[in-house]
């Protein structure tokens, strides 16, 4: 595999997109501390503030800082695991703008209290069409990225005939191909739902399809949010850490695997809702489970490649090798903790998959503790890596205080745990989700009230880990330059030598087409239903 | 296979046992919680259809 | 291609996993009845549930059917649950059968499996047996021996979700 140490052409590009990310992450994070300090009663009880709050939280959390820094990064690697210039920079700009201009206009909307519809924009609630033409103009800029990524690839196999498109870029085309059949859901239900109901062209609204639309994209959303994560876990952290990756040929294998199994089973998110029958919930439900197998499969060539670098550096015995691990390295360390995270994740996750077993725990605070974990543990810890890992490559200028970083990612980990611990046992207490504070009987909150006051200690550690890597990240682009040794360095080596691989490992043609197939199975008669049966579509209502 | 000396080689004759005692510690002790969980508080909870 | 031997063996051992898994879920439903609630076949125009007469207001709320089993018809509308209060036995088959004429509700008693989305254009129903112990847990005891625990809107609808809630009282079967 050849190493490449492509210069950052478009290191602008990817600052702009990045910087927008992690300022908007940073606003979000203070609005975290306000939600968890107003739950627990300590600010005053005001409805509205929180419920806008949580908007905008889960806005800037899910659609903005994903989408800007998933694309800009993705520019990054896909330059230097290609060795060639972004594809159309040019249109790369425009689309930053596009994007830039809807998160702007979504923002105004929320803040100004017109759109406190949650980050899952439940219809027949309705917000002010400011917000959905800003969603829209988000995702649509998204698009962009999507056309350059797979043309990056296709462009370079045509040039490398018979070689293997580097795993960087294999991964980071698969992640565009997620997003681009994942986003198909929310396009539907905003574009020919949403916004016509918002502007007044329909006065009424199928509630149920906007349902199952949103869901199309609600599950597979979170291996878009994944997949540069995991991209960083297989082709960054082993050569940072000193050591091989496993192997190539199963990291394939797990991209495939997310993305054919990953796309079709949104439904689990609807196994509560009367629409869908209990057949097809538990075919999604059986395709739920399937796709934890991926997931495992990463956890072992990620934790083994870490072991070669762990005994590489003199580690023994059958743990022991953990401890030579390259602890002191940022981007080692945020691989390391993001794999850990994936553990309390998936279990919170197995349980909400489990069929019958979600009405345990569906939409109570355990399904909030679950995606912190998998997004704030694992897909933002990956994201700190991947930041890290890029920032002297594309500023030229060495990382400010190293050390400072690693004690920013261990307040991340720390923070994240005291929140999102308590939230599962809570969850299972029955406290219910997206609740402004306690309006219920003194008996029934005190069970919940002493944990909730210790999540406020999570929730402050967060906000400050958050503004320290704004704090560390901007210093990093004023002092030292980077050494030489830091510019070079490519992605990681194979353990085993790859041969040529076979076309499904190096192409994705034959993987649409399985994907159309199961699409049409898992979510053909679930939407096409609603045009066949009688339905009673529901007024718009405000959310106050 | 990248080009290791003897003494590398010889570091890494046990890759990777030690991940695989790592992993399968960690999916077990998944499976058994949840069938815990299963078991313990949602079957006990009532049936539900 | 080639496949570690460790992988290979790790690899089986998480398929068979999800496979017990999938099995105690699958065995659950084929042997004892047990699956998420759902009601496909049961569409109801929201706009017009005021001219309902299964979910009028006198017919809202517990009542013992022939057979002993239970049925609970509950409206939840912006901000409240009607009835506010109810009785139902333990370790009997109660039915819950529920309709909104506004925005998507939900509703999940703790310590029971009671759980369900309630969204306009379908009469959303869920069936299950209360177990007393598991639902003392989260409830305040009476004098009687009863128990009662909340009920509440778990899906947001608005400013005043949070305030959305009624009182189940749980008799046990003595």
């Amino acid at each position: 595999m050849t190493t490449n140490i492509a210069p950052a052409p478009s290191g602008r590009l990817v600052l702009a997109h990045v910087w927008v990310a992690f300022l908007l992450f940073g606003v979000a994070l203070l609005l975290g501390v306000y939600q968890v300090l107003a739950r627990d009663g300590v600010l005053g009880s005001h409805a509205a503030s929180y419920y806008a709050s949580t908007t905008l939280h889960g806005v800037v959390m899910g659609y903005a800082l994903t989408i800007f820094f998933i694309t800009g990064i993705g520019y990054a690697i896909s330059e230097r695991a290609l060795g060639t210039r972004v594809w159309a920079p040019g249109l790369a700009w425009l689309c930053f703008w596009v994007m830039l201009a809807g998160t702007v206009l979504a923002a105004l909307s929320i803040l100004a209290g017109k759109a406190s519809v949650l980050y899952t924009f439940y219809p027949p609630q309705m917000a002010h069409w400011s917000f959905y033409v800003g969603a829209a103009l988000l995702v649509a800029g998204s698009i962009g990225w999507i056309v350059i990524t797979l043309v990056m690839s296709a462009q370079w196999k045509g040039a490398h005939r018979g070689q293997n498109l580097p795993l960087a870029q294999f991964g980071m085309s698969i992640c565009a191909l997620v997003w681009a059949w994942t986003m198909v859901g929310v396009v539907l239900e905003v574009l020919l739902q949403l916004i016509p109901l918002a502007f007044g062209l329909t006065q009424s609204i199928d509630v149920n399809l906007a349902r199952a639309l949103f869901a199309w994209t609600l599950h597979p959303i979170v291996y878009f949010w994944l997949i540069p994560t995991y991209v960083f876990l297989y082709t960054i952290v082993p050569e940072e850490a000193g050591g091989y990756l496993f192997s190539d040929e199963m990291a394939r294998v797990a991209f495939v695997m997310l993305l054919i199994f990953g796309l079709p089973i949104g439904m689990h998110h609807l196994y509560m809702d009367p629409p869908h029958s209990a057949g097809f919930k538990l075919l999604q439900g059986i395709g739920t489970f399937l796709v934890v197998i991926p997931t495992m499969l990463t956890g072992f060539t990620v934790w083994a490649s870490l072991e070669i670098s762990g005994r590489l550096r003199g580690g023994t015995g059958l743990f022991g090798w953990m401890r030579r691990l390259k602890w002191d390295d940022p981007v080692v360390l945020a691989g390391v903790m993001a794999l850990f995270m994936l553990i309390l994740g998936g279990f919170g996750g197995l349980v909400n998959a489990a069929y019958a077993q979600n009405a345990m725990v569906h939409n109570t605070q355990w399904v909030t503790a679950h995606f912190h974990y998998i997004f704030g543990g694992v897909a933002v810890t990956g994201y700190f890596g991947l930041a890290y890992y890029f920032w002297p490559r594309l500023t030229g200028r060495a990382l400010w205080a190293p050390k400072l970083a690693l004690a920013q990612i261990w307040l991340w980990i720390i923070g994240m745990n005291i929140l999102s611990l308590p939230w599962h046992y809570v969850g299972l207490l029955g406290m219910p989700r997206r609740i402004a504070y306690y309006a219920y009987a003194p008996e029934i909150a005190a069970q919940w009230l002493p944990w909730t006051g210790i999540m406020i200690i999570g929730g402050v550690l967060l906000c400050l880990s958050g503004w320290l890597l704004l704090l560390i990240l901007f210093l990093s682009g004023r002092t030292l330059p980077a050494s030489s040794a830091t510019m070079a360095g490519g992605f990681a080596r194979p353990y085993e030598a790859t041969a040529v691989l076979p076309r499904s490992l190096n192409g994705f043609a034959l993987w649409n087409w399985l994907l159309l197939a199961l699409m049409a199975m898992a979510w053909g008669y679930p939407i096409v239903q609603f045009f066949l049966v009688k339905q009673y579509p529901a007024l718009p209502w405000g959310f106050s | 296979m990248p080009d290791l000396t003897p003494e590398q080689k010889e570091r890494l004759k046990d890759v990777p046992k030690g991940t695989w005692a790592l992993t399968m510690t960690v999916a077990i002790t998944m499976f058994l919680a949840w069938v815990a969980l299963y078991v313990g508080k949602f079957l006990a909870q009532g049936p539900v259809s | 291609m080639s496949i570690n031997v460790y992988e290979k063996r790790y690899l089986i051992t998480v398929s068979v996993l999800v496979g017990l898994m999938l099995t105690l879920i699958v065995g659950s439903f084929v042997l004892l009845n047990i699956y998420p609630p759902s009601n496909s076949g049961e569409t109801i125009d929201s706009t017009r549930l005021h001219l309902s007469e299964e979910f009028a207001e006198s017919n809202l709320g517990a009542r013992t059917n022939p057979d002993g089993t239970v049925t609970v018809r509950l409206v939840m509308a912006k901000y409240l649950v009607h009835p506010q209060e109810f009785t139902i036995p333990a370790d009997v088959q109660v039915t819950f059968r529920i309709a909104t004429p506004d925005v998507v509700h939900g509703l999940n008693v703790p310590g029971t499996n009671i759980n369900t989305m309630v969204v306009p254009g379908y009469v959303s129903q869920v069936r299950t047996q209360v177990v007393f112990p598991e639902v003392a847990k989260h409830g305040i005891r009476n004098p009687d021996g009863s128990v009662t625990v909340p009920l509440f809107c778990n899906e947001y609808c608005g400013y005043g979700h949070q305030s959305m809630w009624a009182r189940v009282t749980v008799k046990p079967i003595r």
